[in-house]
């Protein structure tokens, strides 16, 4: 097993890391299922759908929280996430404002 | 497979520090979790019933007499009973319950429970006399609730909004927890498949937890993941759906039902066997055991029935649940559906059953009792890793490791042995073994004993644990939970032997045999805990020449031993 003999936290970009993985990577999350609970299967509808929309919301959040540390620094987290989430949620309501 | 290096560090500082912060919360929150899955039974250990006289056999008790229960105290006790009241079917004397202080959904340790029992034991001319009840009030013992809370909040007081605090601060434990997941499984990639399976015993204590660790962790992964998933939404539910509602717009997020237009009046009640007939056909493989009647008065009357599955899949902790107008007998499925699709429901519904280990029946119970505490080994010996390897590291221990060590030690054992204390006081008090001598407000309401019970000996165990240091308190602990463990079975005969109409010695005689085991178990404990501090250098954390933690920062090696006998 290799471990490495010190570990030195990328102390930097850490924090930036960090809340670019909870705040963006939670917008993302919340957009995705709003693209579910409309165009997913079953159409929309209240109930049961939405229950499991809103369990679906927090394994999308973590992937994207525990992968946000591949990123090379806080900003190129910042710059991905908050642009993905800015596409996001411009296709959605533009989507939602022309049906 | 390769990992580049720094994202290999990267890793291993995230598994480092999430660990270090969620590992004793969810350390608390494993075991107990574990132990929830028999609190039933926990329950019933720690309340011996005295049975009554003509109830020795436990056969339930026919329908019929439930019905003249039911009839009678509807008749006479109708404004009481207005707000709700319960039937457990597999009492083996029917009985009605009802709060007349206090409810069931919030944990409140001083709810008034009164219980309505037909006066006449069911003779062939019972008939021919008039039906009489009799009342009795009790406090409702909540020792299985505390468990349940103790487990959810890992004890952590306070409530926010309509929830207990703990519950919101063990689910950003999860998130950290799920984070220690995925950083554990990366930086584990590179040497996976070769140290999978390797158990080093060889090549020390350090190598061996660090091999049990991975392989304890990667096995279970799957468990770990939905319990992470599930703890989560269990604690935000709330707040994620705050957090849909823009999505939806003005679409509605549930089905409003349309209000009820007539009133109904328990004179036209369906009889018992009618409605029970109606669940069972709903589910034939099911077995209505529990019915909860509320606002039988009133426009929108509900009853909610307890579907026991021994052998299959339950979406509750215990049971599933159906909802039936009773007068209607008109069911909405509430954990389970027989209809055909409904996918998305069944599959929320399968989530619950994964966090609560109930699709399996007893097997799976078991099965979770065993991987929760192989969760809460893997919290504890990630602590300890992270101990060895940051005192190796700095060559000496430092205050910081002091201080981590006795918070390692003093959580995870003062917790288990709080519990365990509470168990052993909780069933001596209540017993009456020994309430006879001790008088006192504490004794008029268990609940509060156990609540005093258990904060008292966790503060008291922590604080022993900062004074002596992790080393000494670590096998003091395991040397007292050995002890403790091992008094349960005796507590039971003591019992037994006080009173011997107490009925239920036989049925909790498995938690008694449990008790035994995990006294061996925390007595191998202790004795390697023992050989590890006899073997460890002078300035090793786990050496018990180590200095208590007071006197921190002085090298250990640097104080002649008769010195530290006088301050230990």
């Amino acid at each position: 097993m290799t471990r490495p003999n010190r570990s030195t936290p990328a102390k930097k970009d850490w924090l930036q890391k960090t809340l670019a993985g909870v705040f963006a990577g939670l917008a993302i999350a919340f957009a995705c299922v709003g693209f579910f609970v409309w165009y997913g299967p079953g159409a929309i509808e209240p109930g049961d759908k939405t229950q499991f929309a809103m369990w679906l919301v927090t394994p999308l959040w973590l992937v994207i929280l525990a992968g946000v540390y591949l990123f090379p620094s806080g900003r190129r987290a910042w710059l991905v996430l908050g642009s993905i989430t800015a596409l996001l949620y411009c296709s959605f309501f533009l989507l939602r404002s022309l049906a | 497979m390769k990992v580049r290096a720094d994202i290999l560090r990267t890793y291993q500082s995230l598994h480092t520090w999430t660990g270090i912060c969620a590992g004793l919360l969810l350390f608390i929150g494993f075991y107990a979790g574990s132990l929830t899955m028999f609190k039933h039974q926990l329950q019933q250990w720690i309340t011996p019933a005295v049975s009554a006289v003509g109830t020795s056999n436990q056969a339930p008790a026919q329908l019929r007499d439930w019905q003249t229960l039911l009839d009678t105290t509807l008749q006479q006790q109708a404004p009481a009973l207005q707000a709700g009241f319960t039937l457990d079917l597999r009492e083996s004397a029917p009985v009605i319950r009802w709060y007349s202080q206090g409810n069931a959904r919030e944990l409140r340790l001083d709810n008034q429970l009164t219980e309505a029992r037909l006066n006449a034991p069911s003779q062939p001319d019972a008939s021919s006399q008039p039906n009489q009840i009799v009342l009795q009030q009790h406090t409702e013992n909540r020792f299985a609730d505390l468990l349940d809370y103790l487990h959810r909040s890992a004890g952590i007081g306070g409530e926010i909004g309509h929830d207990q605090a703990g519950v919101y601060v063990l689910g950003i434990a999860a998130v950290l927890y799920f984070l220690a997941l995925v950083s554990g499984v990366v930086i584990l990639l590179p040497t996976l498949t070769k140290t999978f399976f390797a158990l080093r015993t060889s090549k020390g204590s350090s190598r061996f937890w660090l091999d049990s660790h991975n392989l304890v962790g990667i096995a279970s992964l799957p468990f770990h993941l939905i319990i992470a998933w599930t703890v989560i939404v269990f604690a935000f539910h709330d707040l994620i759906y705050d957090g849909l509602a823009p999505f939806y717009g003005e679409t509605p997020m549930f089905a409003q039902g349309e209000p009820p237009r007539q009133s109904y009046d328990v004179a036209s009640l369906p009889p018992l066997a009618q409605q029970l007939a109606a669940a069972q056909a709903y589910s034939p493989a099911h077995q209505p055991v529990h019915l909860s009647y509320m606002r039988l008065n009133s426009p929108s009357p509900v009853v909610i029935i307890q579907m026991l599955n021994p052998d299959g899949m339950v979406r509750g902790p215990d049971a599933d649940y159906l909802y039936m107008h009773p007068y209607t007998l008109e069911i909405q499925p509430f954990t389970f559906s027989n209809q055909p699709g409904a996918d998305y429901g069944k599959t929320v519904m399968g989530l619950f059953a994964l966090h609560y280990g109930s699709y399996a029946g007893d097997w799976g119970r078991w099965g979770y009792f065993v991987m929760g505490l192989f969760g809460a080994f893997l919290f504890y010996s990630g602590n300890l890793l992270w101990l060895d390897k940051r005192s190796q590291k700095q060559q000496q221990v430092s205050r910081s490791t002091r201080v981590m060590a006795a918070l390692t030690v003093g959580v995870s054992l003062g917790s288990m042995l709080a519990v365990v204390l509470t168990l052993l006081s909780g069933k001596l008090l209540g017993g009456n073994g020994l309430s006879g001598n001790l008088p006192g407000a504490l004794l008029s309401n268990l609940n509060y004993a156990y609540l005093v019970s258990y904060y008292s000996v966790f503060v008291a165990f922590m604080v022993w644990t900062f004074c002596q240091g992790a080393a000494r308190a670590a096998y003091q602990g395991l040397l007292l939970l050995t002890v403790s463990c091992a008094a349960l079975p005796f507590a039971s005969l003591y019992l037994q032997w006080r009173q011997p109409d107490l009925y239920t010695f036989s049925s909790t005689a498995g938690v008694d045999l449990m008790a035994l085991l995990f006294a061996a178990i925390f007595a191998f404990a202790a004795y390697k805990t023992r050989q590890r501090q006899l073997q460890a250098a002078g300035h090793s954390l786990w050496s018990l020449s180590a200095t208590p933690l007071h006197s921190n920062e002085i090298h250990s090696k640097a104080i002649p031993k008769s010195s530290l006998e006088r301050t230990g």
